[in-house]
């Protein structure tokens, strides 16, 4: 379980201070997929970004994010290189430039096996193969580079690597928006399997509220750096409670008809 | 991607045939003659005009091209109008020099600056990138001459820690180990002058290729890898940035082969470059044209390497390799 108790992130100009999450408190537990869906610039991404440590310097935490008994505002650096990856994973838009460009992406996903589980080359090469398959891919494409792949299949990769060390959670962002709507089913649909069939716990943060819904347990509304509301995907589809809810929902309404 | 450098070597061919034909009539329509800066000018026309047959020049030009073409591939360059001995043996003694002093400053401004370069990226605001910064427009905008005179005034002269001039001592040391120390000590100044001016655009030039690089997503994944930071620094970030780097190094091979002239000439130093000065101020048709062969055949060979290195380094660009939709 990540729990993240009144966390707030600040970003720290020395023309002026943006609040990018303020006072947010989420259980992500294990086993489960928790999705929150927000607008652009709402928060969102510095919330994943910030439970793996990964944001500039800039930006200036308060509250803790608890993974077992370590809170990982205060970590060590020791302890969240350790923690990233093998712990908690991130699943970036791998449509878009996540891959390094010069090295296969056999070579990227053996690599975190050899840092990471201390494998030898030639093993971890033939696990980046097998990884590659669990997500669709032939094995073979690990000698490929990643502008020989398509977008579904950079973004198949980038899961791949993402389960490499089994990690406890998967954290997801936007994975699926650069992607046509039949790709975006296809991967998610292959990404919610993977995380099922393996007990990992998810945290899926998208701004696609109807594609959010038909995957998760808990689903949070993020506006403006707050979690405006927790629930059900159900429930929060048949009764939403704060506005900007009803504004996410009936935007999909106008533009794709009636949800059911 | 055979049939690909099959046509870029054939190109090759072609402007070093170019080159050649450039090399042959850019000589011939300088003014003055050759005979007039070799012989006493109170030489009778009788004699001037056996000199003349000496080297060929009586005749007909498109004879003399086509003996100048085939010389010129089996580097038969001809006995020099000055010193009277065949050029290609005063251009292999001196090769090395130039060859050392090119390829030692070369390389150590480019390790030094890469370096710099990317430690700038990696730390901006720090020291580093006010060093690499700071370098960068010294090396961009003060003449290598003066700095150069300035460092021997500084370091040969006022202290003398380095020789003045020269390649090696005279007399010359006894024993191997003697000899390759005062080679590198006299290789220390003018090497060392190479190395200053030129790290500072290398920093420069890597700080912001690697700027942009660090901003990429790429990045960011290979941190959240949890790989040191190193690792991300050199293997995902450097390593993709490396391309351009890779070209540049190439490509300023033959740029700085015009810098020897001017750092030979300081120093007194026994290299090309100050052998080509001397023999197009003399006139000397077959040294300076072998001089300007050897330059555009490194120039040529350079920009080969470049695309070669350059679809190793970035499978992006391997010719013959296709995306799949």
């Amino acid at each position: 379980m990540i729990s993240i108790r009144s966390l707030s992130i600040t970003y720290e100009t020395s023309a002026r201070s943006v609040p990018a999450v303020r006072e947010v408190s989420l259980d992500i537990p294990a086993g489960k997929i928790t999705a929150i869906v927000g607008e652009s610039g709402g928060g969102k991404s510095s919330l994943v970004y910030g439970i793996l440590r990964l944001l500039p310097p800039e930006a200036s935490f308060s509250g803790s994010i608890l993974y077992g008994r370590e809170n990982i505002v205060s970590a060590s650096d020791a302890w969240i290189r350790n923690f990233r990856w093998k712990k908690a994973a991130l699943v970036t838009q791998g449509a878009m430039n996540s891959l390094t460009p010069v090295i296969s992406v056999g070579s990227q996903i053996a690599e975190v096996l050899q840092v990471k589980m201390g494998l030898k080359r030639q093993e971890a090469m033939k696990r980046a193969g097998e990884l590659l398959e669990m997500t669709g891919l032939p094995a073979d494409y690990a000698r490929r580079y990643p502008h020989e792949l398509s977008g579904g299949q950079k973004q198949r990769a980038v899961i791949a690597m993402a389960m490499a060390c089994s990690p406890d959670f998967l954290l997801a962002d936007e994975p699926t928006s650069a992607l046509d709507v039949i790709t975006q089913a296809e991967v998610i649909t292959t990404l919610a399997g993977m995380v099922r069939r393996r007990g990992m716990g998810l945290l899926l943060v998208t701004h696609d509220l109807p594609l959010a819904a038909s995957i998760c347990d808990t689903l949070a509304v993020m506006h403006r750096g707050r979690i405006v509301e927790t629930g059900t995907p159900a429930s929060i589809l048949k009764s939403p409670s704060h506005s900007h809810t009803r504004e996410l929902l009936s935007a999909y309404r106008v533009i794709g008809g009636q949800l059911q | 991607m055979r049939g690909y450098w099959v046509r870029r070597a054939a190109g090759a061919v072609a402007v070093l045939l170019l080159v050649i034909a450039a090399n042959f009539f850019l000589f011939r329509v300088m003014p003055g003659d050759v005979v007039s800066s070799i012989v006493d000018p109170r030489f009778s026309p009788e004699a001037k005009e056996r000199m003349r047959e000496l080297f060929g020049l009586d005749l007909p030009l498109h004879s003399q091209f086509f003996i100048y073409v085939r010389r010129m591939l089996t580097f038969d360059f001809g006995i020099s109008f000055l010193s009277q001995r065949p050029v290609w043996d005063e251009l292999r003694s001196r090769i090395p020099n130039t060859a050392a002093l090119l390829g030692s400053a070369l390389l150590l401004s480019s390790i030094i600056g890469t370096w710099l370069g990317v430690k700038a990226a990696q730390r901006r605001g720090g020291l580093i990138e006010k060093v690499a910064l700071v370098s960068g427009s010294v090396s961009f905008s003060f003449p290598s001459f003066f700095v150069q005179l300035v460092l021997l005034l500084l370091f040969a002269y006022t202290f003398p820690l380095f020789p003045l001039r020269g390649s090696v001592s005279i007399p010359v040391p006894q024993g191997t180990l003697p000899q390759v120390l005062d080679y590198l000590w006299h290789l220390a100044l003018p090497a060392g002058s190479l190395v200053l001016l030129g790290f500072g655009s290398w920093a420069i030039y890597v700080r912001n290729l690697m700027v942009k690089t660090l901003g990429e997503d790429f990045v960011l994944l290979a941190r959240a890898k949890g790989l040191s930071e190193e690792r991300v620094l050199w293997n995902h970030a450097f390593r993709s940035a490396l391309p351009p780097v890779l070209t540049i190094f190439l490509l300023a091979l033959p740029g700085i082969v015009s810098g020897a002239i001017i750092t030979e000439t300081v120093f007194s130093l026994h290299g090309v470059g100050k052998f080509l000065l001397d023999s197009i101020l003399g006139h000397d048709y077959p040294a300076a044209g072998a001089a300007f062969y050897i330059l555009a055949l490194l120039t040529i060979t350079s920009n080969l390497a470049a695309d070669a290195a350059y679809s190793i380094a970035d499978p992006r660009i391997r010719v013959g390799h296709r995306a799949e939709r």
